[in-house]
């Protein structure tokens, strides 16, 4: 009857391209078109009808657009019967199990009511989106491929981004493999898959056995070639040829490969890398167009990646090249306390025209701050020249100060015109000489007060034959000098510049070296206005505080006395020489309250300083003092011992008469010390 | 004169030997509660041997050499015999440098004493 009733039409709906199919209410399909035939994989529309719709559906898997399996209640058709009026359109991914071919489609379904208005069949129309979708979604891959790899210059990780997106709409699995540094093997850096307990078999399989560069197939050619290889079907005897291993051979056919295509990640006609794809529990078989699609990822992650690979490599340079131009991190100075403030300008510098050093010379330490003109790239190659050539050439000079006309010597043989402004304290014991050229004159803080000194002199890479003036100032312990450029006093603030006289009221009460950096950082935080518009550096170095205890003259004294300074000198000395500074220590204390006049009321006092080479101690006691003896000598009577050892054991010694008398002596430190 | 309570002296027998056995620092605050035992057993008529053991003497400085100088005048004078039980090798360095070593008679253990 229907076949009858339609027989009008049939030439129509036969000729057309969508495949139309007629179930009855029963479920069965009653009608099909030349081209529904086609796509469900029949010789002909009869044997279509002649063949049970379950045996039909088996020859395919079908998929939804999120990769979850077709239900069959979720087809149009079905939710017709099942008294739906106007089921949504379906669309559906369907691989044909037996040739692998991947198509999608749209299925619209309605309703045949009879003249009761009672449904009794289903029209399905479907319809082959195939070529819109894998546009649609080659296109979407790309896309969201090229945002993953622009995302972060971390390229494995974005590789393993692009892997993920492939999966599973283009395949199974995907990975993504890079040679080793060595190019001994090829190495996996990243595996896609949905299910993650298979991701992590992947990882397992590919420690295990690892890919060698040199492997006559696979990633290996592919990188070696920068040829895409595709085997549509792997059919199990391939890849029992291939591998020899049977575990091996086992672990593969638990993937269950059916299709494989391996594609270079390339750039520029190299080869960086492949990028491989697996068609498995999907039963799909690659195409020509999935090829097409696979290579244009691996041409965009190749590009990707040696964008990635040659920036992380350049700032690599530039930050091996400025962590050689940094200050350095300034070396123990014993004796003395420094402490340092660097603010380079701009984001993206680590190093500006700034610089400062500190180091060993003849006869004491050399501190210096200095400064280039410009800023950049170019001024901090300045920088490490002029920093470089005053370290050097300070170490080797008779006169440590003489390094500065060396630089200027230098910077007047560059083609370009090079100046550079420094300022150097040469410290030595007691005192430092402080050498200006075109540079601001460093204060010197004693007693909560600052003040400038040294004289201003011209400064380097500007005239020849330039001679400057040092000026030798005292430094008590516990004076502080501080070094700075310009970048402090060029300090923009809301009004007007940092300057000298606020540099100084901050300086003013400074206690060491740390508290000079903290104040300033501070102080120069709250002026500011706006970016830091120049490079900032300071160098604050305090000559160590002599540290001074004040005792009571009775017998508890020597003990107290030995024990406070043998902790003080406790990482000075080893524990031999600490003895050897508690016995001198304790014989002078006793000696002081002996015959010094130290009593309950009038305290003794002990000095302690330490430098680099020696420590010295000073044992004040009030009385009249005592003329040295030239070689001390144990009285026959006795008594005497306690100068015999001061003579012994001491490097040198003295009794000097001040406020009180002073009996002092020093001991060298061993050069392990 | 108050000797810290970290300083004692033991004064016992062996083998016929007088041992004072100080413990702690000895130095101008603690020496005199040493030279009073050392006295001490002199004084005992039987004692011809007085040791001064010095291995629990963790400093000492030359006002323990001092006692250690005349006593052993006295020992000379007097007639008993005075031995010294060598403390650690940085209190035996003061004996050195004090030119004290060729004089002394310096044992390792006060069994030797006698």
């Amino acid at each position: 009857m229907w076949r009858s009733a339609l027989d009008l039409d049939e030439a129509i709906l036969g000729s057309l391209a969508e495949a139309v199919t007629v179930q009855s209410i029963d479920g069965a399909m009653v009608y099909a078109n030349a081209a529904a035939a086609r796509d469900l994989g029949a010789a002909s529309p009869e044997e279509l009808l002649a063949t049970p719709v379950q045996e039909v559906m088996a020859r395919f898997a079908i998929f939804n657009e999120d990769g979850s399996p077709v239900r069959i209640e979720q087809l149009p058709g079905r939710r017709i019967i099942a008294g739906e009026a106007h089921p949504e359109p379906l669309i559906t991914r369907a691989i044909d199990l037996r040739s692998g071919e991947e198509r999608w489609r749209i299925t619209k379904s309605t309703p045949i009511r009879d003249a009761e208005g009672v449904v009794r069949w289903a029209v399905n129309i479907v319809e082959d989106v195939t070529e819109v979708k894998r546009a649609e979604f080659s296109q979407r891959l790309l896309a969201r491929a090229g945002e993953a790899l622009a995302s972060s210059l971390d390229y494995e990780d974005t590789l393993g981004q692009v892997a993920r997106l492939a999966v599973p709409q283009l395949a199974d699995w995907c990975g993504v493999s890079l040679p080793d540094e060595r190019g001994v093997f090829i190495r996996s850096v990243a595996i896609a898959h949905a299910d993650p307990a298979k991701v992590r078999f992947a990882h397992e399989y590919n420690a295990r056995y690892p890919v060698r560069a040199d492997a006559p197939t696979g990633t290996a050619q592919v990188i070696r070639t920068g040829r895409s290889e595709i085997a549509t079907e792997i059919p199990d005897e391939l890849l029992a040829a291939v591998i020899s291993d049977p575990e091996q051979l086992e672990l593969l056919r638990q993937i269950g490969m059916r299709s494989v295509m391996v594609v270079p990640m390339s750039t520029g006609g190299r080869t960086i890398g492949a990028l491989s794809f697996v068609s498995a529990e999907s039963e799909r078989r690659f195409t020509q167009a999935d090829l097409e699609l696979a290579e244009e990822l691996g041409r965009r992650a190749g590009t990707a990646v040696e964008n990635a690979r040659l920036y992380t490599e350049r700032s690599r340079i530039a930050r091996t090249l400025q962590t050689g131009l940094l200050p350095p991190e300034l070396p123990d100075m014993p004796g003395y306390e420094v402490s340092t403030l660097y603010r380079p300008a701009g984001e993206e510098n680590w190093v500006g025209g700034d610089f400062y050093d500190a180091l060993r010379v003849r006869d004491g330490w050399l501190v210096l701050v200095g400064d280039v003109a410009g800023r950049g790239a170019d001024a901090a190659a300045l920088t490490g020249l002029a920093r470089y050539t005053l370290r050097s050439t300070a170490r080797l000079l008779e006169d440590p100060l003489a390094a500065v006309a060396h630089l200027n010597d230098e910077l007047l043989e560059r083609a370009d015109l090079s100046l550079c402004s420094v300022c150097c304290a040469l410290l030595r014991e007691g005192d430092a000489t402080i050498l200006c050229a075109g540079h601001p004159l460093p204060f010197l803080v004693r007693d909560g007060q600052a003040v400038q000194v040294g004289r201003p002199g011209t400064m380097l890479g500007a005239y020849a034959r330039v001679a400057w003036e040092p000026v030798t100032v005292a430094l008590e312990p516990g004076d502080l000098l501080v070094l700075y450029t310009d970048g402090v006093l060029d300090a923009v603030g809301a009004e007007d510049r940092f300057g000298e006289e606020r540099l100084q009221e901050v300086l003013a009460g400074a206690t060491g070296a740390d508290d000079v950096v903290a104040r300033v950082d501070e102080a120069l935080e709250r002026f500011h206005v706006g970016a830091q518009a120049d490079d900032t550096a300071l160098l604050a170095v305090a000559r160590a505080p002599v540290r001074a205890f004040r005792l009571a003259g009775d017998l508890s004294a020597p003990k107290l006395a030995r024990n406070l300074v043998a902790a003080e000198l406790s990482s000075v000395f080893d524990p031999d020489d600490l003895y050897d500074v508690r016995v001198l220590v304790s014989e002078l204390v006793t000696n002081a309250i002996r015959h010094g006049g130290a009593d309950e009321v009038r305290p003794l006092r002990i000095e302690l300083s330490v430098d680099d080479e020696r420590v010295r101690i000073e044992v004040w006691d009030p009385g009249e003092g005592f003329a040295r003896p030239e070689t001390p000598k144990a009285r026959p009577e006795g008594g005497g011992h306690g100068l015999l050892m001061v003579q012994a054991i001491a490097s040198r010694w003295d009794v000097e008469r001040g406020d009180g008398t002073c009996v002092w002596f020093e001991l060298e430190r061993s050069p392990s010390g | 004169m108050q000797p810290s309570d970290d300083f004692t002296v033991e004064v016992h027998r062996q083998a016929g030997a007088a041992v004072v056995a100080p413990e702690g620092e000895i130095d101008v605050a603690t020496v005199d509660l040493v030279r009073e035992r050392l006295r001490a057993c002199e004084a005992e008529a039987e004692a011809e041997v007085v040791v001064l053991d010095l291995r629990g003497v963790g400093f000492m400085d030359t006002s323990g050499l001092q006692l250690v100088f005349e006593t052993q005048r006295r020992a000379a004078q007097e007639g008993f015999e005075f031995v010294v039980v060598r403390g650690s090798r940085q209190l035996q360095r003061l004996f050195e440098i004090a030119g004290f070593g060729e004089r002394l008679r310096l044992v390792d253990d006060p069994a030797e004493a006698a």
